[in-house]
């Protein structure tokens, strides 16, 4: 599931791209209107209706069941993400889901002369009264996301990327947001997140003091494949003396969360390979749900081939390991 | 073709034939009433794939998946990406995932992190060679044509530097 915010200046052809996407998507469509008509409506009479339409400030005021409307629009747009695929219009959505990693934030401008053309021919009017709707529009757009969240709804690292319509049309724009958007499926995560995630991912291996050069090469695969790990993160303790003190303690190499399961790496010589064997088979028999699968030095000496950890390459097939 | 890196087969056609029809009959009980979309990972499901397709009496789709290494500059020195993604949606579609050899499982639990999110109704891997004692993380696997062990083994899609794909069997690499 993902979701994909659009925020836009007025006549930047961002509420087509937002069609248009959803359409193409085959996903809902989330905008002002709808919420309105469909989400506010239930708690709110016409006269609210009516305020929450002309005023951002009506949105901070109690509504009926106790939540504020802008506290109701976003537990409901979290909720429905959580069930279905959107594209959200507006709404100050690039904030609600700015730790969200499966979003994708837009901006769509357009230069005034370029919005000013299109104001004047959608609504008939002349250059200055087309300048002063847009001047209008874009104060209650800016307006909405600097009193719901706080933001300045110009600045661009809000956005994962900001489209020009000047040169682009609404399909070229839609292409290039769908693209961005499966290259994003990839690798999702947070825009906010996006650089204390790379830090986690980068420096700790550089900080760990990993005891032996072959659990940094492991780590390494596992970075390969995106797949998350903490070093040793866990002692399970397997013999006790007679006073309950541990003697005996096990820490796996590494714990897998996604996949809840602890590795070892059993790359030493064979006398201490028997001893950790044996505090395996302990660990099995005393933690019987704690998975923890072992590889031995000879497998371990293959992965590192298939994978060409170490510039080690002699036996080259598929990339199915 | 140099014959001499072929080594002792390990499975042969007949084998592999009667194995592939066991699966197709499984399959075509567990989806009788359902329309599976087989995603073939390339290049080494290729024959799997067609042999199972054949067999199979329920309506069915293929696609196909490719996953490649790409250099970086920063973090890890290589990562793993989607070289070739499918062409149709598994948005509520069965799917199976269809798979020459597993062995660690790393590869495969990309592709599942990866199609995951796309929402399908289900999704399970039928793997031709199940090297399960160097399993490392554990897969959805529901289909497995025959267990392996560590030996690298060519024929039957699986290949040693592109080569040897075609064989009809499956057969030790003579490094």
């Amino acid at each position: 599931m993902f979701v994909i915010t659009i925020s836009r200046q007025t006549a930047s052809l961002g509420d087509e791209i937002a069609a248009k996407l959803a359409d193409e998507l085959g996903v809902k469509l989330i905008t002002r209107d709808f919420v309105i008509d469909n989400w506010l409506s239930e708690i709110a009479d016409e006269h609210d209706l009516h305020m929450l339409r002309e005023t951002s400030k009506y949105y901070l005021r109690t509504a009926q069941n106790g939540q504020t409307y802008k506290e109701y629009i976003i537990e409901r747009l979290k909720k429905e993400a959580e069930e279905q695929s959107l594209v959200v219009l507006g709404l100050g959505s690039q904030v609600i889901f700015k730790d969200y990693a499966h979003a994708v934030h837009i901006k769509v401008i357009c230069s005034d002369k370029g919005r000013i053309a299109r104001i004047k021919e959608k609504y008939n009017l002349n250059k200055e009264q087309a300048i002063r709707t847009l001047d209008l529009s874009d104060r209650k757009h800016r307006r909405y996301v600097h009193r719901l969240f706080d933001k300045d709804w110009e600045n661009i690292s809000l956005y994962h990327m900001s489209i020009n319509t000047d040169g682009l049309d609404v399909k070229e724009a839609t292409n290039l947001i769908m693209h961005l958007l499966e290259m994003k499926k990839e690798n999702p995560q947070p825009l906010y997140k996006e650089h204390k995630e790379e830090e986690k991912r980068v420096s700790p291996r550089q900080d760990i003091d990993f005891v032996h050069e072959s659990e940094r090469d492991f780590a390494e695969i596992l970075d390969m494949y995106n797949i998350q790990w903490e070093y040793e993160p866990s002692e399970f303790p397997l013999e006790w003396d007679a006073e309950g003190n541990i003697v005996l303690g096990f820490r796996p190499d590494f714990y897998l969360p996604e996949f809840d399961t602890y590795i070892e790496l059993t790359t030493m010589k064979q006398k201490y390979v028997t001893e950790k064997n044996k505090k395996v088979k302990l660990l099995q028999e005393l933690y019987p749900d704690v998975s923890v699968n072992i590889v031995y030095k000879k497998d371990y000496h293959k992965l590192l081939q298939r994978f060409g950890v170490n510039d080690v390459k002699e036996v080259e097939g598929d990339d199915d390991e | 073709m140099n014959n001499q890196k072929i080594g002792e087969k390990v499975f042969d056609k007949e084998e592999i034939q009667n194995r592939v029809l066991k699966i197709a009959e499984e399959i075509n009980e567990d989806y009788k009433d359902k329309e599976p979309l087989l995603i073939g990972i390339l290049k080494g499901s290729i024959y799997f794939l067609s042999d199972l397709s054949r067999q199979l009496k329920i309506d069915h789709n293929i696609d196909f998946l490719s996953i490649g290494r790409f250099q970086t500059t920063e973090g890890p020195r290589e990562k793993v990406k989607i070289t070739k993604d499918l062409d149709l949606s598994i948005r509520n579609k069965d799917i199976i995932v269809i798979e020459d050899i597993i062995r660690t499982g790393l590869t495969h639990s990309y592709i599942v992190k990866n199609l995951k999110p796309r929402r399908p109704k289900s999704l399970s891997l039928c793997v031709f060679l199940d090297c399960k004692e160097q399993r490392l993380v554990d897969l959805p696997i529901k289909y497995s044509g025959f267990e392996m062990d560590d030996r690298f083994v060519i024929g039957y899609g699986l290949d040693y530097e592109e080569k040897y794909r075609n064989l009809p069997y499956v057969a030790e690499f003579n490094a």
